[in-house]
């Protein structure tokens, strides 16, 4: 009961960052990638019939934020307020970017929605690295409001853009078209070691830098971050083999890791600012009901629309 | 310009342009789905023009409804702190529960409806819009749970400084919930009725060649719009009761009645101490406003509902002209009705138990100038933005295939920028 929260709060995060770190990653992609029209609705077709239910984790994030840990949503938002604004401004141009691009046929139109997308896709992941360092040094204190520089973060920034990056090429190399998928491989390929020596650097620098929990969750972040570049240094092998679902498992648990480390570094100071034991039994009768069914839904969505993208394959975005 | 103002009409302006897209939303999504059914029952092709036309405007609505929802999610925990320190505990359920149940089902139901035109089964891609507009209507049932909480506390119970919830069934019982939501729905209805009525009307004044189309929708529309009206009517008066019961200094306000606004100060004097508890004496205004609009709105509606005997409305034309017009009224109302309800409570956030400036998170005024800036210059370039796609869309009538179109039919490869 006193772990249920503070894991599915992790497991939201990490998901969160696996599945629109797909979409983050395309984002950024999509103007290398898509030369012409068809390209580049190609690739939007790769995420789209995802990408609704995707960004939804991180409203689910914040849902259980405010019903299971209210202080906290408190202590992480008003801490960092400017940075949080920053990353729901980002976040909202984004969608409005895939929303209204393919609205209008006038290529002007659509080529700047393009640039918007990757810029925005581009400064929505160097958000999360900074997020994610100022996180790894523990909950940000409430009068500081303008931390958010400092080296650590502005190493995760640049490691959340090449970790996306990858992420999304493999997972384009996976749904693309046969045709357009091998840009994409070569993409994934060029990028996962510089990828993953920097975010291995990151992880050991954890060694020296501060971080709330001290050497009980040094360790385990240290080894996991490893772990995580190891991963996304394999990728392009499975790649290679024409083993996409590998190849996509392998970037993904690399994308879900910064989110994990993060988390390891919060859990210890969480029990302060969980809500109430009657609260959580209340939304645990939810819970219990609500897990199975909205994992069976994300599973449906993903089942219904697995197959590669074809020149037969519906689009919207 | 200090902390609170300036969070407050961050509150304020974020959750208009939210609602104003909200609100079509929750209206066109019923006429979507009715009319997938009424495709899916008959196989008549009308059904499914109407269908495609009517869902693509939802869609491109739905956008903005969603990207600003994503900001106001996060705004009680950046602007109003003390709101989750003092009831944190009862707050945070409603909302909660709002984004679990609510949210994350409705978009990744719409998701695959929008992807899943012609290929995913019928029976099965009908199933998936009626979901859309469950889920939707749930996440408003969840949120208004939330809000009558902050107009009429009840379920809790305060232990030292903070709330504790004692009673979640009293959450949903709450006085100020039940008919609020049904005026809530209603105004959705009036609103998505009166649209689909008057963008039809538009097309029968532009001489349509789609006469099927709009024929009928102007029929659908028609008879929802004064169904909603007479609804919000009803529980507009309705929730005057509650209002006098729970929050007398606001009911003074909205009426402009001194002497009962003399007998609310006292009483709140002796139960909260000395203080200006009146909220700002202005609210009249909207209300006049969001009444007035009712009974116009009410009346020509009823009007045009027998004026569809014989296709009058269409062969007399100037109530095509007056139906158009008429469309932006219901937004402008339920703004009206937003501002009573939530200035109205003022001083309080929590009433009786958390006034607004100890709600406000501790910021420089500064920071929040500069969120309250940007939020407004995004949000609102986006809504404006949208409401000119949506105007195109409603110009372009029906032609235009948005659902179900594949990849090389709307892209040739290796062409680039062929379409
Ligand atoms: C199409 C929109 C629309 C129309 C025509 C009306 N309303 Fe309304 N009204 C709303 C849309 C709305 C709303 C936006 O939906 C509100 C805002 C908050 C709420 O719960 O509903 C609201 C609030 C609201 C409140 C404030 C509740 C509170 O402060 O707690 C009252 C008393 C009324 N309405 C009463 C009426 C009456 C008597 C109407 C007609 C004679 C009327 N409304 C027409
Ligand atoms: C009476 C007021 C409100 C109603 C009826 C309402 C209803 C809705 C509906 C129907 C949607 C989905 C469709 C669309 O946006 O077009 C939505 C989106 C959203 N709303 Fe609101 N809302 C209200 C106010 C708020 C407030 C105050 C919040 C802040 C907690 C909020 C948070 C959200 C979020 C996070 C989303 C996007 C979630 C998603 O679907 O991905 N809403 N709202
Ligand atoms: C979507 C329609 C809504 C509109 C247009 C709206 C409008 C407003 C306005 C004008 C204010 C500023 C009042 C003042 O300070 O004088 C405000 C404040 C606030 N509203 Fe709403 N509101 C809406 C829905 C909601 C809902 C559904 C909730 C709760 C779930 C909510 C919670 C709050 C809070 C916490 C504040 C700030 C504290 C306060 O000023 O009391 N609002 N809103």
């Amino acid at each position: 009961m006193d772990l249920l929260w503070p894991i599915l709060l992790g497991l939201l995060f990490a998901g969160y960052f696996v599945v629109d770190g797909f979409d983050i990653g395309a984002g950024l992609l999509l103007r290398r990638l898509g030369g012409g029209e068809y390209e580049r609705r190609a690739v939007l077709t790769s995420i789209g019939p995802f990408f609704l239910g995707n960004e939804v984790w991180l409203v689910a994030v914040g849902g259980v934020l405010a019903g299971a840990f209210p202080l906290m949503k408190d202590h992480l938002l008003g801490g960092l307020y400017l940075l949080i604004v920053a990353g729901l401004l980002i976040w909202v141009v984004r969608d409005a970017a895939i929303w209204f691009r393919s609205r209008r046929p006038s290529p002007r139109w659509r080529a700047g929605w393009d640039a918007m997308l990757g810029g925005s896709s581009g400064v929505f992941a160097v958000f999360w690295g900074l997020l994610v360092g100022a996180l790894l040094t523990g909950p940000p204190p409430l009068t500081d409001r303008w931390l958010v520089a400092g080296i650590n973060a502005a190493v995760w920034a640049v490691v959340m853009v090449l970790l996306f990056t990858t992420h999304g090429a493999v997972f384009l190399a996976a749904r693309l078209p046969a045709d357009l998928a091998a840009r994409a491989t070569a993409t994934a390929t060029r990028l996962s070691r510089p990828a993953a020596g920097l975010l291995a650097l990151a992880a050991l620098a954890q060694l020296v830098v501060p971080g709330p929990g001290g050497i009980a969750t040094t360790v385990p972040v240290v080894l996991l971050g490893l772990l995580a570049a190891a991963a996304l240094w394999s990728a392009p092998a499975a790649l290679a083999k024409s083993r996409y679902g590998s190849a996509v498992a392998l970037t993904s648990f690399a994308a879900a890791v910064p989110a994990v480390l993060a988390s390891l570094r919060l859990a210890g100071g969480l029990t302060d600012v969980t809500a109430d034991p009657a609260t959580l039994s209340v939304l645990s009768g939810f819970l219990v009901v609500l897990v199975p069914v909205l994992a069976a839904m994300q599973a449906w969505m993903w089942w219904t629309f697995r197959r590669r993208v074809h020149a037969g394959t519906v689009v919207f975005f | 310009m200090d902390n609170l103002l300036l969070s407050r009409l961050q509150f304020a302006t974020t959750t208009s342009i939210h609602f104003l897209f909200v609100t079509l939303t929750l209206g066109l999504v019923l006429f979507v789905a009715g009319m997938q059914t009424a495709y899916t029952i008959t196989g008549n092709p009308v059904y499914r023009r109407m269908t495609k036309f009517w869902g693509k405007i939802y869609v491109v609505n739905y956008a903005v409804g969603i990207v600003t929802g994503l900001v106001m999610e996060f705004q009680f925990g950046l602007n109003w702190s003390g709101l989750s320190k003092v009831t944190g505990n009862v707050f945070g359920v409603p909302l909660a529960l709002e984004t679990l149940i609510a949210f994350v089902a409705e978009a990744t139901f719409l998701g695959m409806w929008i992807f899943g035109w012609d290929r995913i089964r019928k029976g099965v891609h009908l199933a998936l819009i009626w979901l859309v507009a469950l889920t939707a209507y749930a996440s408003a049932f969840w949120i208004m749970v939330a809000n009558a909480f902050l107009q009429h506390p009840v379920g809790y119970e305060m232990r030292g400084d903070q709330a504790y919830l004692t009673d979640f069934g009293a959450l949903l019982a709450n006085s100020n919930l039940i008919d609020t939501l049904l005026h809530v729905i209603s105004a959705a209805v009036l609103a998505g009725g009166l649209f689909v009525a008057g963008i039809s009307a538009y097309h029968f004044i532009k001489r349509t060649q789609e006469v099927e189309v709009f024929r009928r929708s102007m029929r659908w529309g028609l008879i929802a719009a004064p169904i909603g009206a007479f609804s919000i009517i009803h529980w507009g008066f309705l929730q005057e009761v509650v209002i006098e019961q729970t929050q007398p200094a606001k009911l003074a306000q909205m009426y402009g009645e001194p002497e009962r606004m003399v007998a609310a100060q006292q009483a709140m004097e002796q139960q909260f101490g000395p203080g200006d508890w009146a909220p700002p004496g202005w609210i009249g205004v909207p209300y006049q406003i969001m009444m007035n609009s009712a009974f116009v709105m009410a009346l020509i509606l009823l009007v045009c509902l027998i004026l569809l005997f014989r296709n009058w409305v269409v062969r007399l034309r100037v109530p095509l002209y007056v139906l158009l017009i008429m469309v932006p009224l219901p937004f402008v109302a339920v703004i009206s009705g937003w501002l009573v309800r939530e200035v109205g409570r003022q001083p309080w956030t929590v009433y009786g138990l958390l006034t607004t400036d100890k709600a406000v998170s501790d910021l420089p005024a500064a920071v929040v100038l500069i969120s309250f800036v940007g939020f407004t210059l995004v949000l609102g370039t986006l809504a404006v933005v949208d409401y000119v796609l949506i105007a195109r869309f409603v110009r372009k009538g029906p032609d235009d295939e948005l659902f179900g179109s594949t990849l090389d039919q709307v892209a040739k490869p290796a062409s680039a920028h062929s379409f």
